[in-house]
């Protein structure tokens, strides 16, 4: 996908801003807090319908203002076609465009695919198992967009159940939630298997490259239903629903259900020790590093076309040596670039790149290479 | 002229007229202000007709009492045509969905209303809809009731209450159905939202 152009309105602390990016690098410099990751935001709220960072809808809005707009003109590779995108966001509503008519959010995801790299994503290998099924969950989505839909009903129906959990008599509604339960969290687990398997090879790939030397790594997917990850979803479906009826007393203490693909977890081990116990901080940076291009480098097979990649702030984050790893890797891909960063990144050639001043809200294109002093 | 008490408010004849079109679902303050305004162009008798119309249909409209449909009858015209197929029963969410099924000719059979559907986070559970009615009915004597079609919406509240009735009525010995979902005739493939493909697919049949 390539983005052709975008305006952003109201948006944060961005009044009104127009960019034009770079078929290859495009980099949002400014000081802290000048809106440059705002703009980057977004992006990705369109693509994802969720901003990068989570916040309520409200924050979303420039002060005083009852409206924010984001309109992006998108090229897709694999069909030549070129789309207007828009997302409207008012304190209460979001409402979606496509080529000027509005959309549910059924049709418009996937219309804009983007990866998001931010500083957040440092805390994936070490952190709590929360952040890694968010890593899954937004890749999956990109790979396959009924995934949103899916994920949406398995969560509408889990929210339904732990209510319901705490009425009395309330067993024949709960065999009704139980079972819209499993059918859904089996296909988002089965799901999740399959592309922890095919991101595998890949993750080992990029990590044998990044770190030296590198100790042996395995990537699992942990479910709590320990015994069925691997299995196919119709016996994952029926194992479920089993330990849903299993669990349901207990269920019932707690007002809270103890067993789905909302507490499982990617679980990652070097030389067949856990990564919090075993990698040291080296290790977990090129493990992050590692698992971010294999899940580019998989949506770029899996789509026929690179992805949009958004990078947070991380020349920063990472020393020149992996910095130059990521933009090798994103290179090769032959995809578009939006990186934000406090100085004028030097790695890059300036044909390549656009150059975007940022202060106070304000995008200005600025000349790629600095003034000589 | 007496001129209002001190603590009567008076209230603006059209801003009231405004406020309350405003509460109809679909219809915002602008709607509202211009159906205000065109109601006031058409004058007294379009107001009294409208008006008229209104409560008659409020106050003389109910439940029939056999599917809960509105009627202004002891029973609906449906429940009452003896050419209809007693033996199948369609259960609906809605009013509206029972008119909907009706205006494609395509199902002959009687319905069955139950005003809603499972909604924990709302307070709703089966009391608070129409299934003892159900329940009471296939349980008469003279029920001739064979198969229920459940045709509640593909969304969860709509699915829940569907295995929810479907737990409930196949230990009594119906037969019950679910209607099928996938892609709208006459819609494109094309036009189709992932899920609704994902789900047709996952429901495609041998030939």
């Amino acid at each position: 996908m390539r983005l052709l152009h975008a305006e952003l309105t109201d948006f944060r602390n961005i009044a009104c801003a127009s960019l034009d990016p770079s078929p290859r690098f495009t980099a949002l410099v400014g000081n802290n807090g000048q809106g440059k990751t705002n703009a980057l935001e977004a992006l990705y709220l369109v693509a994802a319908l969720r901003p990068l960072r989570s916040v309520s809808r409200r924050a979303l809005l420039r002060t005083g203002t009852e409206l924010a707009k984001i309109e992006l003109k998108v090229e897709r590779r694999s069909t030549g076609l070129v789309h207007d995108l828009g997302v409207e966001l008012t304190p209460t509503r979001r409402t979606l465009f496509k080529d000027g008519k509005k959309v549910d959010a059924g049709t418009f995801i996937g219309c804009a695919v983007a990866v998001s790299f931010t500083p957040d994503d440092l805390q994936l290998a070490k952190g709590s198992p929360d952040l890694r099924r968010k890593f899954l969950d937004r890749a999956l989505l990109n790979v396959r967009p009924s995934y949103l839909t899916r994920a949406l009903r398995y969560t509408k129906a889990l929210k339904d159940r732990n209510r319901v959990l705490g009425e009395p008599n309330s067993d024949p509604v709960l065999d009704a939630y139980d079972e819209i339960i499993a059918h859904e969290g089996a296909a988002i687990m089965a799901a999740r298997v399959r592309y922890v398997s095919e991101l595998l090879p890949r993750v080992r790939d990029y990590f044998e490259r990044i770190a030296t030397p590198a100790p042996r790594l395995d990537l699992a997917y942990g479910a709590r239903l320990r015994d069925m990850a691997g299995a196919e979803e119709p016996d994952l479906e029926a194992a479920f629903l089993a330990k849903l009826r299993a669990r349901r007393p207990v269920d019932r203490a707690r007002r809270t259900t103890s067993v789905g693909p909302h507490l499982d977890d990617l679980e990652l081990a070097l030389d067949g020790l856990p990564v919090k116990e075993r990698a040291s901080q080296g290790q977990h940076r090129a493990l992050v590093l590692a698992l971010k291009l294999a899940e580019i480098t998989h949506l770029a097979a899996a789509l026929g076309e690179a992805p949009l990649l958004l990078l947070d702030d991380m020349s920063s984050e990472l020393d020149a040596h992996r910095s130059a790893q990521l933009f090798e890797a994103v290179g090769a891909l032959d995809g578009q670039v939006i990186l934000t960063s406090t100085e004028v990144p030097t790695a890059l050639a300036a044909a390549d790149l656009a150059l975007y001043r940022v202060k106070a809200g304000n995008l200005e294109r600025g000349p790629a290479a600095p003034a000589p002093v | 002229m007496s001129s209002p008490l001190p603590h009567e408010r008076r209230v603006d004849p059209i801003a009231r007229l405004v406020q309350a079109l405003g509460r109809l679902p679909g219809i915002g303050e602008k709607s509202a202000t211009r159906l205000a305004f065109f109601i006031m162009r058409q004058g007294r008798d379009f107001a009294q007709d409208l008006a008229t119309a209104l409560l008659e249909a409020t106050e003389r409209v109910g439940l029939c009492e056999t599917c809960m449909n509105l009627t202004d009858e002891l029973q609906c015209g449906i429940c009452r045509d003896a050419r209809r197929d007693p033996t199948v029963l369609c259960v609906v969410e809605t009013v509206q969905d029972l008119r909907a099924i009706e205006r494609s000719r395509e199902f002959a059979g009687q319905y069955h209303v139950l005003h809603g559907t499972l909604a924990p986070l709302e307070g709703i559970g089966p009391d608070q809809l129409k299934v003892k009615e159900l329940l009471v009915r296939l349980r008469a004597g003279g029920c001739e009731v064979k198969e229920l079609i459940l045709a509640t919406n593909p969304s969860v509240e709509g699915e829940a209450t569907a295995l929810y009735l479907q737990k409930l009525l196949t230990p009594l010995g119906f037969e019950v159905t679910r209607i099928a979902s996938g892609l709208p005739i006459g819609g494109d493939l094309e036009y189709a939202d992932p899920a609704t493909i994902s789900r047709a697919i996952a429901g495609r049949r041998h030939m």
